[in-house]
């Protein structure tokens, strides 16, 4: 306890200062949570506030404020970019207050892209380059040090092992693009501190993933099949319609919990999936590579919140300025110092869009900043005489249609005084189109066209999915030829 | 036998009994995230070591107020459970520290009144202590092996150094004076903090690990080695000094390896509440004294 008392103050004062984290104690904080986890079946209702408090606004502003100014000062002193963007602009980060943070311009994607060295803090150690996938566009590059992936690892261990989302039998099955070296460089870390045996098994075959999902194991004090599924929604939805083509049920598998990322998750997807899947749970998480480890996580009434010891959130509306409740407005993230050390980014344009919630939530996360889920990228939304209409909008209305194959592969545009609309369906029937059709308009989509075709190659314009990150194996093959 | 031998015989059984009591049930804050382990006793045993000494070179007002202040800690720590509101405890805690501190200013060393009163306030520092040792998912391993080293160290203290007198002499008319005493005309017995807490620590630890029988068999050798050291020295058949400790230590130790030798392994807590619940009344206040994972286990059943 002793020691737990000592690693505890010693994160305190990383997270009040802003000084580096010191591994060995986070290593002996994840310790001693799987200790007490073992002795008492559970942690204490407060350890959730180990990682980081919940803040009331006005803490909110002095801890984020003075935290903000600090790499500001830290940014235009030791990062090219910031150096000429601070010059350039006549700011002077040392008399930045909360109320000033909005005059410091927001970080491009583009930006990032163009010249990812000069937002390198000079004395930083990079030891590892993080290439975004490139879903939408060119790969943003992100450095990180030694120290920021092992305290990354650590405090992914910890939040997962408070939150009781994984455990040491835990078998972890990892499918996401292998090209997400720092996440899955990450995720192998988290699973060793746990103690959970993990595996990439990437972006191959739906066949060959579910087979990995359903073989048995006897390691030694472990599930004998993988009990957690780290994915993308699409690919989830590649598995769903896979698994009920080949005719496996939740008997065949024995998955707990599935953590989604990357890209909005249906009601439709959630349905499907409890029928392949049984009872394993939906974990949906937000993160992105140029802003990690500052990321979202969704609580039970579908809030996304943000944990404000870790990085500011800021919400701009689409039209510039500040959003009013219920209106779309776009993530502004600053991941703050010691969680994020090498590559500084201040005020970064996700152009992930949610909603302003238009009541403070009363979940189990209710003391963190929160907003709606993720409705989708801003430049692949559209904008209408009736408003918006993003992304989630139309999957979520998609893939409640039983007729259109998960993941749904569609495309949207703007047409005359709303939207059009193409989805391949497995059939184009006027029921089937019909049916599509209801459920856009139900959703309050002003529905001007809609095209219905049965090939993917048949879609003029369709929204790019992770799941098309497909890397190939030779397993399958074998097998058959065996 | 005298009056002396069975006051403090009464309190070295008081002390077992009330801690068995508050353990069964109610559970006492403990931090969300922590087990007490080896290092911890590592970090016990030095500091057994240091602060007589420490207690020894500080004013005895900043030594009084010390106590006074770890007294309170432990009376709220022990009573907020019981009293349920925050205001309430700290009345109660206060109530109880002022009583001993009025009492070591009103009567100090000069006799039984003082003592009367600090006998009281000790057992209850026992039971608070054990039962946050305890419930803190102390392993019985730790605490032979703690009790191993108080047996050595309290018998090379009492017997061969002057430190253990020298701090008795000291402390004797302080608040929370660390032992429960009686004075007769011929002089008088004692029982050291280490003893009570070791009397009262066992049997929940034993219990915790090995279940119901390990529990009353720790609470019975316990009682029993302290009723005959003390009347050992009652009956004067030792010139010098000698701690229970030095007797109770390798009791604890050998019933340590009896146990663990039949049974194998020690249950967790988690183990051990599931096969022995808490004793609760039927209302949330109750259900409240629960540890986590069976308050979660009773909601869903609601």
């Amino acid at each position: 306890m002793i020691e737990t008392a000592a690693a505890q103050l010693r994160l305190g004062a990383s997270l009040v200062f802003g000084r580096p984290f010191s591994t060995r104690s986070l290593d002996r904080l994840v310790e001693s949570i799987q200790a007490t986890i073992r002795e008492f079946g559970s942690v204490g209702d407060e350890a959730g506030e180990l990682l980081g408090p919940a803040l009331d606004d006005d803490a909110l502003r002095l801890f984020a404020g003075r935290r903000f100014r600090k790499l500001a000062v830290r940014a235009g002193r030791d990062t090219r970019y910031y150096r000429e963007l601070f010059a350039g602009s006549g700011i002077d980060p040392r008399r930045l207050d909360w109320d000033a943070i909005p005059t410091v311009p927001a970080t491009t994607k583009q930006a990032l892209r163009d010249d990812p060295d000069a937002f390198v803090r000079a004395g930083s150690r990079p030891v590892l380059r993080g290439l975004t996938t490139g879903t939408t566009g060119r790969p943003t590059s992100v450095f990180f040090s030694r120290e920021e992936l092992d305290a990354g690892a650590a405090l992914g261990a910890a939040d997962l092992l408070v939150r009781g989302q994984v455990s040491a039998e835990d078998v972890f099955q990892i499918c996401v693009s292998s090209r997400a070296f720092h996440a899955t460089i990450v995720s192998a870390g988290v699973c060793a501190r746990i103690g959970a045996p993990a595996y990439l098994a990437g972006l191959v075959e739906p066949e060959y993933a579910l087979r990995l999902l359903a073989e048995r194991r006897s390691l030694p004090g472990k599930k004998e099949r993988a009990s957690i599924l780290s994915t993308y929604p699409s690919y989830l939805g590649e598995l769903v319609e896979t698994a009920r083509r080949l005719g496996f049920g939740p008997s065949d598998f024995g998955l707990e919990r599935i953590f989604l990322s990357g890209e909005v998750v249906s009601g439709g997807l959630r349905a499907r999936a409890a029928a392949v899947f049984g009872e394993a749970s939906l974990v949906e998480v937000y993160s992105a590579t140029e802003i990690v480890p500052f990321g979202g996580a969704v609580c039970s009434q579908g809030h996304l919140h943000f944990p404000p010891s870790s990085g500011l959130l800021e919400l701009v509306s689409l039209d510039g300025g500040a959003p009013q409740a219920g209106e779309p407005a776009a993530i502004v993230a600053t991941p703050f110092p010691p969680f994020r050390d090498t590559t500084l980014v201040l005020r970064y344009a996700t152009e992930d869009v949610v909603r302003v919630l238009d009541r403070r939530p009363d979940c189990e996360l209710r003391a963190l900043p929160a907003t709606s889920r993720i409705v989708g990228k801003l430049r692949l939304a559209v904008r209408h005489d009736g408003g918006w209409t993003f992304p989630r909008d139309v999957v979520d209305a998609l893939e409640e249609v039983e007729d259109v194959p998960l993941p749904a592969r569609y495309g949207f545009a703007r047409h005359e005084d709303g939207v059009r609309v193409e989805v391949v369906a497995r059939t184009t029937a006027p029921v089937t189109r019909a049916a599509i059709a209801a459920s856009l308009e139900c959703r309050g989509i002003p529905l001007r066209e809609l095209r219905v075709v049965t090939e993917l190659s048949e879609l003029r314009a369709p929204l790019p999915l992770r799941c098309d990150l497909r890397e190939h194996t030779f397993a399958l093959r074998d097998e058959v030829s065996a | 036998m005298s009056s002396a031998y069975a006051i403090v015989l009464a309190h070295g059984v008081a002390a077992p009994l009330g801690a068995w009591w508050y353990f069964r049930r109610f559970a006492v804050t403990r931090p969300p995230v922590g087990v007490f382990n080896e290092r911890d006793v590592v970090f016990m045993s030095v500091a057994i070591v240091v602060v007589p000494f420490v207690y020894l070179a500080l004013p005895i007002a900043v030594v009084a107020t010390l106590l006074c202040l770890v007294a309170l800690n432990l009376v709220y720590v022990l009573v907020r459970p019981i009293a349920g509101s925050a205001q309430l405890t700290l009345g109660l805690a206060l109530a109880a520290v002022a009583a001993d501190a009025l009492a070591a200013i009103a009567y100090g060393s000069a006799g039984n009144s003082f003592l009367a009163v600090n006998n009281v306030a000790l057992v209850l520092l026992a039971v608070a202590v054990a039962n946050l040792l305890a419930q803190a998912g102390m392993r019985a391993s730790s605490l032979a092996l703690l009790a191993g080293f108080l047996a050595l160290y309290d018998g090379v203290a009492t017997a061969a150094l002057p430190v253990m007198r020298d701090l008795f002499e000291r402390l004797g008319g302080a608040p929370f004076a660390p032992f429960v005493a009686w004075r007769t005309e011929s002089g008088g017995l004692g029982l050291g903090l280490g003893d009570l807490l070791v009397l009262a620590l066992a049997p929940l630890v034993f219990r915790k690990a090995f279940g119901v029988p390990a529990g009353a068999a720790a609470a019975a050798v316990s009682v029993a080695t302290a009723a005959i050291v003390l009347a050992v020295l009652e009956l004067r058949l030792l010139e010098t000094a000698f701690p229970v400790l030095v007797a109770l230590g390798p009791a604890v130790v050998a019933q340590y390896a009896f146990w663990i030798h039949r049974r194998g392994c020690e249950r967790t807590t988690r183990e051990y509440l599931l096969a022995e619940p808490n004793v609760s009344s039927p209302n949330d206040a109750a259900a409240s004294r629960k540890p986590a994972f069976l308050r979660e286990h009773a909601l869903e059943r609601r």
